[in-house]
């Protein structure tokens, strides 16, 4: 009996991961481009997709370390763990607006302002009293 | 400014129901101006010493450009007396109403006869 050659019982090829990373780094691309996407088409809602597919991104990089624990797949998923974070940070806290704590609530009357229409002629609230239904939308201006 | 396009484009649904719109920041009067020729139908309110948005309250500190105080986004619907009867404030300031979103609180605020 002689030895088996090393070609009949070859050492089983390790997986590589890559269709895992390219998975979780498209997943946490996926949501800004969707977001310019939607700004493109001018629907202004919060993109709560964003964080979400992040997240999920995160979790398939995470699944990719298990595969092959190492420093240099733990380097490679820190700035998508990083990205991902402020993404929530950026919807949880600094894109959140105050609710509304003021006087101008309904079945209350606006309260006595005066300013100045663009053309240069005064508002008052008495003008908001003349008998004409008004829409105020207050905005953030002209950046 | 791409909510004051939508309102523009859909100016002819307010002016049925006879709601005008009026458009409030503390733009200074000159950029005001130049918003308002961008915007024909709409009336822009040149806020620039944040008189109106200080008596209604919708100053959002810190959260303009450079860290400058700036307005909240907020709609309010305003009957012919001044009395509010609704009023929409989103909550995170890339979020706006859509012109249908108005127009659909316009008429439950208003019910067309």
């Amino acid at each position: 009996m002689g030895e088996t050659p090393a070609s009949i019982n070859p050492v089983p090829a390790r997986r590589r991961g890559w269709p895992l990373f390219l998975l979780g780094v498209l997943l946490c691309a996926l949501g800004p481009i969707v977001y310019l996407i939607q700004l493109k088409m001018n629907v202004l809602v919060t993109p709560w997709h964003a964080p979400i597919l992040a997240t999920l991104g995160v979790l398939a990089l995470i699944v990719w370390i298990a595969q092959r624990p190492g420093w240099l797949r733990i380097a490679g998923a820190i700035p998508f763990v990083l990205f991902c974070c402020f993404e929530w940070f950026m919807l949880l806290v600094a894109f959140r607006t105050p609710a509304y704590t003021g006087p101008a609530v309904p079945e209350k009357k606006l309260p006595s302002f005066a300013t100045t229409l663009a053309e240069g002629r005064s508002l008052t609230d008495k003008d908001l009293a003349n008998g004409s239904r008004t829409a105020l939308v207050f905005f953030r201006g002209r950046w | 400014m791409v909510e004051l396009g939508q309102l523009e484009r859909r100016h002819a649904d307010f002016e049925k129901r006879q709601v005008r719109i009026l458009a409030i920041s503390d733009d200074s009067q000159e950029v005001a101006r130049a918003t308002q020729a961008d915007f024909p139908h709409l009336g822009i309110v040149a806020d620039a010493d944040e008189n109106m948005a200080k008596a209604i309250q919708v100053i959002h500190h810190g959260a303009g450009r450079d860290r400058a105080d700036t307005n909240a986004p907020t709609t309010f619907l305003v009957d012919g007396k001044g009395t509010v009867r609704w009023l929409f404030r989103p909550g995170h300031f890339i979020q706006r109403l859509s012109p249908d979103e108005l127009l659909a609180a316009i008429d439950r605020t208003w019910p067309p006869n």
